[in-house]
């Protein structure tokens, strides 16, 4: 034991052991506090004179915007007062869901909360009085989906999906089966369809006339309806390394293009993109011809009439639309942005360095650089671009995160 | 310099070859990782590559394991390491001392490279992502998950030394199957002991995980450690007094 003690090689193992600890933890302390404690700031004050506080930052752990017309808004609070709160736009809290459990997602008429012991779901027609006890449904699984006019809800009494139309009329229902891996139901882009997967089988449904007019192979997936044509994925398994391939097939379900080493990446009415091996993007058109389009950089995602592309070059967007079999740049952005102007702000990133597989689809996109901000249809800042996170806009209201605190603004016209 | 010292810089050099190719191996592998986008790789994916040195990393550790644990005491290098004038407890506490340096070189050469790559994923994991519930624990994960992974690392090796030294008996002679079928049923008892006690009992009570579950797992792996390392040194001493 006495050469144990004097070993200098054990002594500098036991002092630096203990050393790396003490490190981790004031390395730790230093990056949560930066983190968590760093951020009590005025938003007004740091982001400029057209954003109007609403929340703000960290009153809610997490804000979701309900619906912005109506100017309803739900805020999840943690520790004694746990739970779901809904406010309005003065930032009255109305109504406390007690409920253990996270919100789910949301449409025009429901909330959906989940959690461990079920689901329950509240009506905007039918908004619940102050402190509701949620009427909590014991099932495992629950479901929602909506296309502005239907919507799909899962009736656990009859174990089935149920399509609804705007005036409560059943359209539609298809029984439920868990059994291998279980069956799932969602709208199509093209009305009148909806994608349900049976038995590992994805079918086309037109849910108008019951009619189920297409059934994809074992391997295939029925990704969605994409510039006039449906887009069917299907699993290359023999290869060695995993890779996909997309099909397109017109209204009548036949084959009009099989890509090759390349997956179907998204879409609108116009266009699609595809992702080829070594993560190349490509633009083609409703008939899977690939379409030049190195000059105008890198494609990001898909408004309802352009892809929009990223030149990194130039650092600048590019919104594009074909025109005679050709693409044209129909705008342009010197910020990194990726929507169009539906709600008559975008959100944009005014940094370097950013890698755009990861703001794709993200809700709520952020980032460690506080470089988020907005711009107005006329590509102008509406804010400064002083954000960590932000989320899509609605009505003018956003949600935005500096550093790991949210709060929620309201942007006013330029 | 002290006797002991020399045990544990022979047992350093026993594998220095094994510490340096895994070593580059690692780097090789954030390289891939980091750099991507900017190499076209023949196989045509990074993690196939990865994959490969991944094995080869798995296989050195396996050879590490092999030399300091059975080559020193039983194997071919036995004549010579037996020859030096250490105790039974010197040469365990020794043995698992070089362990103990091997993972706090890894652990920290880990969250290094975590800091040097992404230092948003470390804050990340430090406080959870937005979306997530934040517990109190989820603050200081790294520094519990460090000490814990060290600790687990050295019973881990204290166990796996015990196992050699228990199959190979006093004298060589007495290996036979059912031996062999006894250290590996034991292994893999004490080994699922060390890793999943805390959390198969916070799993089947629903319990949230709390600070003390921390502790209470450092104090099984500790607890295990002294068993392997006294059973060891008895046996060990039994083997020397016979030889």
């Amino acid at each position: 034991m006495k050469s144990l003690i004097k070993s200098k090689w054990f002594i500098i193992y036991i002092v630096s052991l203990f050393a790396t600890t003490g490190l981790i933890i004031l390395g730790s302390f230093y990056l949560t506090e930066e983190y968590l404690e760093g951020s009590a700031v005025d938003i007004t004050e740091i982001a400029g004179e057209n954003v109007e506080e609403i929340v703000p930052l960290g009153k809610y752990k997490t804000i979701k915007i309900l619906n912005g017309e109506k100017g309803l808004f739900l805020g999840e609070k943690t520790g004694k007062e746990k739970g779901w709160y809904l406010f309005d736009k003065d930032g009255n809290e109305l109504i406390n869901f007690s409920f253990d459990g996270n919100f789910e997602k949301k449409n025009d008429r429901y909330i959906l909360f989940s959690g461990e012991d079920g689901y329950f779901i509240v009506n905007y027609d039918e908004l619940p009085e102050n402190n509701y006890q949620a009427e909590i449904k014991k099932s495992s699984y629950a479901d929602l989906d909506e296309n502005g006019e239907n919507y799909i809800l899962y009736n656990e009494e009859n174990e089935s999906y149920e399509v609804y139309s705007s005036d409560e009329k059943l359209l539609f229902e298809i029984s439920y089966d868990d059994t291998d891996g279980g069956d799932s139901v969602k709208f199509a882009k093209k009305e009148g369809y909806l994608i349900k997967t049976e038995d590992n089988c994805d079918h086309i449904v037109n849910y108008l006339t019951g009619e189920d007019e297409y059934k994809a192979k074992k391997d295939s997936t029925v990704c969605d309806y994409v510039a006039g044509r449906w887009i069917i994925e299907i699993d290359a398994k023999s290869d060695f390394l995993h890779t996909v391939q997309y099909q397109i097939l017109n209204d009548s379900y036949e084959s009009e293009f099989d890509g090759r080493q390349s997956e179907f990446y998204y879409g609108n009415d116009k266009l699609l993109v595809a992702r080829e091996t070594y993560n190349k993007d490509l633009i083609c058109d409703a008939s899977g011809n690939q379409l030049e389009c190195k000059e105008y950089g890198m494609p990001i995602s898909a408004t309802k009439d352009t892809i929009v592309l990223y030149d990194y070059k130039n650092e600048c967007t590019n919104y594009v639309t074909i025109e005679e079999d050709q693409l044209k740049v129909v705008d342009k952005c010197k910020y990194y942005c990726n929507m169009d102007f539906e709600d008559g702000f975008a959100i944009a990133y005014n940094g370097k360095n950013i890698d755009t597989k990861d703001y794709k689809y993200d809700d709520f996109r952020t980032n460690e650089e506080r470089k988020w901000g907005f711009i107005d249809k006329n590509m102008n800042p509406a804010t400064k671009f002083v954000f960590s996170a932000v989320s899509e806009t609605d009505n003018g209201f956003a949600v935005i995160g500096i550093k790991k605190k949210q709060g929620l603004i309201r942007l006013n016209e330029v | 310099m002290n006797i002991f010292d020399k045990y544990i810089i022979t047992n350093l050099n026993m594998v220095k070859t094994q510490i340096v190719s895994i070593v580059i191996c690692c780097i090789v592998m954030i390289g891939c990782t980091y750099f991507s986008f900017k190499i076209l790789l023949p196989f045509g994916s990074i993690g196939f590559i990865c994959m490969i040195l991944g094995i080869v990393i798995f296989s050195q550790n396996i050879l590490i394991y092999k030399k300091i644990f059975y080559d020193s005491i039983y194997g071919s290098s036995a004549v010579i390491y037996n020859q030096l004038p250490v105790s039974p407890k010197e040469i365990v506490i020794g043995k698992l001392t070089v362990i103990g340096i091997i993972s706090l070189m890894s652990a920290v050469f880990s969250i290094f490279i975590m800091v040097f790559i992404s230092r948003t994923a470390l804050v990340n994991m430090l406080i959870g992502n937005v979306e997530l519930e934040q517990s109190n624990i989820q603050d200081f994960m790294i520094p519990y998950n460090f000490v814990e992974s060290i600790v687990c690392s050295i019973s881990q090796g204290a166990l796996l030394l015990y196992a050699i030294i228990f199959y190979n008996g006093i004298s060589t002679k007495k290996k036979t199957t059912g031996r062999l079928v006894l250290t590996v049923f034991m292994v893999l008892m004490l080994g699922m002991i060390l890793n999943n006690t805390v959390k198969f009992f916070t799993k089947a009570l629903k319990m949230e995980y709390a600070i003390w579950m921390f502790y209470l797992s450092i104090m099984i792996d500790i607890m295990i450690l002294v068993i392997m390392c006294v059973l060891s040194i008895k046996t060990l001493e039994k083997k020397y007094e016979l030889s």
